[in-house]
């Protein structure tokens, strides 16, 4: 088991104790832009980091799902055993589902691509506590009703007969184009009030910096 | 600090562990495999994760019945 490299110090401290995994966060940054079979890893150490910076638990965990005949593709998961809940526990003590799979396309030179992701808050290890969830897929068919990134919310309106009858508002696809891992993070501590690790001005500066650049990895 | 691995599976463990996935969310994986082929996500958000698991596999893998 590899473990990462970034800062042992997971409870508030000032911003210089902070930089190293900053300078760490925009060298990942860049390596998932630039490609190539080395932007898995760059994929997994840039997750790992934005995490480690903002809201994951000190025993949170990520891991990375290969074919070893099929090198063009991975799954970035939540938690560290690929048979348990793909979670990633947070300073709050709730929890992450998270799944995210990528890609190289060779079509334009071995650049990054998120095929799929989805990231869902809740209250318990289990699907059924859940709050929110953004989903993405860039496969889905012509066909498909709800749009290619989407959020729902667990709850209810109160205008209930503004909904379809019998649908809850759980149903409800709200178009999201592009829900990025710096959303989340945003969402999480911003609005719900997760702790993070690093001081607020480290940790918005670092998502501001990066998240036009993830995005980029939903287009095309 | 976030705990990592990587773990780099062979083709069969990543249809065995696609069907331990939808099995558990009480789906049936043959219908899953279908969907994924189809680009028919049904059931999205339960089956997730074997979805993404589905796409680390050639397209035409014979479990996709190509």
């Amino acid at each position: 088991m590899r473990f990462a490299a970034c800062s042992p110090r997971m409870t508030p401290s000032s911003a210089r104790s902070w930089s190293s995994t900053v300078a760490s966060l925009r060298k990942a940054s860049d390596g998932c832009l630039a490609g190539g079979r080395e932007a898995f890893g760059h994929f997994e150490r840039y997750v790992n980091l934005l995490f480690c910076l903002t809201v994951a638990h000190g025993d949170a965990a990520i891991h990375l799902s290969r074919n070893r005949s099929q090198p063009l593709g991975a799954v970035l998961t939540g938690g560290h055993d690929p048979r348990g809940r793909p979670v990633v526990r947070l300073a709050d003590g709730r929890f992450l589902r998270l799944v995210t799979r990528v890609r190289l396309d060779p079509s334009s030179g071995g650049a990054l691509r998120v095929d799929t992701q989805s990231w869902q808050y809740q209250t318990a290890m289990g699907d059924d506590s859940w709050v929110f969830r953004a989903d993405y897929s860039r496969a889905r068919s012509a066909a498909a009703r709800s749009p290619s990134g989407h959020l729902h919310v667990h709850g209810s309106l109160r205008q209930p007969a503004a909904l379809r009858a019998k649908q809850p508002l759980g149903r409800v696809h709200f178009p999201c184009r592009q829900p990025t891992l710096e959303a989340v993070v945003v969402l999480l501590a911003d609005e719900f009030g997760v702790p993070t690790n690093a001081p607020h001005d480290v940790w918005r500066a670092a998502v501001a910096e990066h998240e036009a650049k993830s995005a980029r990895l939903f287009d095309l | 600090m976030l705990a990592t691995k990587t773990y780099t599976f062979t083709r069969d463990e990543i249809v065995e562990l696609v069907r331990f996935k939808s099995l558990e969310q009480g789906h049936d994986p043959e219908d899953v495999f279908r969907n994924f082929a189809a680009s028919d996500l049904h059931h999205f958000s339960r089956l997730v994760e074997a979805y993404a698991l589905c796409g680390l596999l050639p397209e035409d893998d014979p479990v996709f019945g190509t």
